[in-house]
């Protein structure tokens, strides 16, 4: 693992306070270049080899961005390819390459009785997956002549390298960056306190509720057999774990992005709450998904609808190919850039899986709807469309948390309704925290009905602010342990 | 409308009562904090859990040390197979504080035992004894500072780790007592207990392949942070004419490769106990002295887990090896005529 300032560190936060007070400090035709430094001395106290790999990544397609933005014909899509070529080659290379060689190798072992593959010991860049993804936006968008290529080479670096984004996303696209690290900002206490309490907030999802659920979960996936019921608890506990993680993570990435007077897009909107898995992609990790559908899954569908021709084939309709194969492919593709394990492809696919089955099957559920009267109900069938879908969810989570197909299914076998005394004192730790966090989600979400809250006397405010900082002293997990998304 | 000189003073006023409120919780948070912990660790005292050893002069040999100890080397194994009656003191968080002064206190109201059996443990010079341990002699009180003090001035940050490890022992205490009153006895809190308990059934390990890259460990080298109770127990035992079994039970495999300075670490202790003419040390962490990569032996062990503990079929197999070197050690023999293999 590299080392490196984390988000959950002192040395980060004093980092943060340096390179926001110098940002305000600064006049607006040099910020650029403050936050430019700020962020490549971020990423490279992690390691200087892989601030190479960004610089050069960055120059390359800064480069040939601006030449593509000028040429035309087939240099021009010679020099897309070249643009997309690139990046993604330094992604599978860094990323993948040990698990395509050995994926190879083991082809030959099982054929040819060859000996399996060593692992090439290759550095991976932090944020790699994420910053490619940025730089790859960009090229399309700009062939595509949806947004101009940028000509200061500043903004772009910043628009590659921003800190707050670098590791772990969101993946912004650059129409929505670029233009706000072009806008002067000026320093304004309540946007910078937005800013703050968004960040105190992704700390206490991380610091008091990830980190806590992490001691039970790990314990309960290191070793599953006669975990029993626990088996069940694990899986939902990873569920809020993971997205209390990357939420988190989120929350002070914009939070800090607020800090700086700019504003990124919403990364989660209350997964739990969906009512298909179509609908959880579009409350989980939007910035990724919306970047899987503008780049992977409607170029795939389009293209599998103009090589069917005819509006049917194989009894199933144009549309239904295009979207068929196109779900199966984003998704398994999707799982892949998680992580260069088939558990993630096969996380993916089954994601892809429960997408397809519920379009193909959306006319047999209506009917069964009516039969059972559920749409007299509207809410009861709404909260009961939550509850399959958290399970759907949560059950393709244990492929995620694996760390090999045999672990999911030893997860999977020992799983019974019986709850053994042991662990007991941590579930039910665990269980008052996740109530909590469940409680202060539901007052957010619901901020209508808690306007009272705003009214406040801002001495009372403080007062409330001061409970919450105490709190997340008092109950956070003392050890620093990383994002999870950051392996990504 | 306010005026920007009435804003600033409104947010000072607010950041204020911020600061105030937060120290005032944050001693309120820690007092509450002590307080529990406090009240959890106050029973049982060791004192009373000594002074209810029935036929205390049974007891010839003590088994001290970690969580390895407690789940690999058992007074009833001892007491089957050389018919000698062993007291067992091991358990997670019992570092060499802890059982330095368990040695005295035991010496105390026991008696002295005539072997002394102590579990070599990879971290034991940098692994500190739990401070809720050590409150169970009643000499040790409380480290942390006062609440009212002035200094730090936010306790919960500056006592982190101690209030972690406070709420995870509050944690392990209110296990024990669920997993009492589900109808199941801690062998840690009973005597009986102790000497019935014969390993845990289970293997937990998931079998893989060494992953390319994992986390290994140095060993805590010496003094660490509680070192010279070793050199002081070694006194005490040197001075008392207790003969001294030092073993370091098997690591699972990929323990052992991410120990990767296992050797050097034992070389370590050997060199440490050079002077001590009673003390034997028994490496069994060598795949050469038992089988290593055997899963089943094993309830827990990793790539990048530097811990790991025998389970009930590792405990049969291990005291099949590591019962007739005791049998030799017991009846007087030094370590230069133990078999090779030991030395």
């Amino acid at each position: 693992m590299m080392s490196g300032v984390t988000f959950n560190s002192v040395p980060f936060w004093t980092f943060c306070l340096v390179s926001v007070t110098g940002y305000y400090l600064a006049p607006h035709r040099f910020r650029w270049l403050w936050l430019v430094l700020a962020s490549y001395v971020f990423y490279g106290t992690f390691d200087l080899r892989i601030l190479s790999v960004l610089i050069g990544l960055t120059a390359f397609v800064y480069g040939v961005s601006r030449a593509m933005d000028r040429a035309s014909g087939r240099i021009r899509w010679l020099l897309f390819l070249a643009d997309i070529g690139v990046p993604l080659a330094a992604l599978v290379i860094f990323k993948y390459l040990t698990f395509f060689w050995q994926a190879i190798r083991a082809l030959g072992a099982f054929a040819l009785g060859s000996r399996p593959a060593d692992p090439f010991n290759i550095l991976v860049p932090i944020g790699i997956s994420f910053y490619v993804f940025k730089l790859l936006s960009y090229a399309i968008d700009t062939y595509r002549r949806k947004i101009p290529a940028e000509k200061h080479i500043g903004y772009f670096a910043l628009y590659v390298s921003y800190f707050p984004q670098i590791l772990a996303g969101p993946i912004e696209r650059p129409g929505d960056l670029l233009p706000q690290l072009r806008r002067p900002v000026v320093f304004d206490p309540s946007v910078v306190m937005v800013g703050v309490r968004l960040i105190a907030w992704g700390l206490f999802k991380k610091m008091v509720v990830a980190d806590r659920l992490s001691y039970y979960v790990d314990e309960v996936f290191l070793a599953p057999q006669y975990k029993s019921l626990h088996l069940l608890v694990a899986a939902y506990f990873y569920y809020v774990q993971i997205y209390c993680d990357f939420s988190g993570y989120s929350d002070i990435s914009t939070g800090l992005s607020r800090t700086l007077g700019l504003t990124p897009p919403i990364n989660f909107n209350y997964p739990y709450l969906s009512r298909s898995v179509s609908e959880f992609w579009t409350r989980w990790h939007i910035t990724l998904s919306s970047w899987l559908r503008d780049y992977l899954f409607l170029p795939i569908a389009y293209s599998v609808m103009r090589l069917i021709k005819a509006d049917r084939w194989g009894g199933i309709t144009a549309e239904g190919w295009g979207y068929g194969i196109g779900t199966f492919a984003t998704m398994a593709l999707g799982g892949l850039w998680h992580g260069a394990a088939w558990t993630f492809v096969a996380w993916g696919v089954l994601h892809g899986l429960y997408q397809v089955v519920s379009t193909a099957t959306h006319r047999l559920r209506r009917r069964w709807c009516r039969a059972f009267r559920l749409n007299r109900v509207p809410r009861i069938h709404a909260a009961l469309k939550v509850v399959i879908v958290f399970h759907l969810v949560a059950f393709a989570w244990i492929l995620f948390r694996a760390t090999s197909f045999e672990h999911a299914r030893i997860y999977l076998r020992y799983f019974q309704f019986k709850l053994p005394p042991i662990g007991m004192a941590n579930l039910l730790f665990d269980l008052a925290v996740v109530s909590v966090f469940f409680g202060m989600e539901y007052v957010q979400r619901h901020r209508q009905r808690f306007l009272l809250l705003d009214r406040l006397p801002v001495e009372l405010k403080a007062v409330g602010y001061a409970l919450f900082v105490a709190g997340l002293m008092t109950f956070s997990v003392a050890a620093n342990s990383p994002f999870i998304y950051f392996r990504f | 409308m306010m005026t920007p000189r009435a804003g600033w003073m409104r947010i000072g006023r607010a950041g204020l009562v911020f600061v105030l409120t937060l120290v005032v919780l944050d001693r309120a948070f820690f007092a509450a904090l002590d307080w529990t912990y406090r009240s959890v660790e106050r029973n049982p005292e060791l004192r009373q859990k000594l002074e209810g050893v029935k036929n205390k002069s049974a007891y010839q040999w003590l088994i001290l040390g970690t969580s390895r100890m407690f789940e690999d080397v058992h007074p009833s194994f001892i007491g089957q197979s050389l018919g000698i009656k062993a007291f067992k003191e091991a358990s997670k968080g019992k570092s060499l504080l802890y059982n330095y002064e368990f040695y005295r206190l035991y010496s105390e109201m026991i008696g002295k035992p005539r072997v002394v059996i102590y579990g070599l443990d990879y971290f034991m010079f940098g692994y500190p004894s739990d401070p809720g341990l050590m409150r169970r002699f009643g000499t040790a009180g409380s480290t942390a500072p006062k609440p009212l003090s002035l200094w730090p001035p936010l306790l919960m940050i500056a006592h982190k780790d101690a209030n972690e490890r406070a709420v995870m022992r509050i944690l392990e205490q209110l296990q024990s007592r669920l997993t009492s009153a589900m109808g199941e006895i801690n062998p840690e809190n009973n005597v009986d207990a102790m000497e019935a308990y014969v390993g845990d059934p289970v293997s937990k390990i998931v079998e893989r392949p060494a992953p390319a890259r994992f986390d290994t460990v140095p060993y805590s080298r010496f003094p660490g942070s509680e070192g010279e109770y070793f050199t002081k127990l070694l006194r005490a035992w040197q001075d008392d004419g207790v003969r001294v079994v030092l073993v370091y039970p098997p690591d699972y495999i990929a323990t052992h490769r991410t120990n990767f300075e296992h050797d050097a670490f034992i070389a370590e202790v050997k060199r440490l106990t050079a002077d001590c003419t009673l003390c034997v040390v028994l490496d069994y962490g060598d795949p050469l002295r038992f089988p290593l990569s055997t899963a089943a032996y094993f309830r827990d062990g990793d790539y990048g887990n530097s811990n790991s503990h025998l389970s009930k079929q590792g405990v049969e197999a291990f005291n099949r090896v590591l019962l007739p070197d005791l049998k030799r050690i017991a009846a007087g023999y030094r370590e230069h005529s133990l078999p090779a293999r030991l030395r």
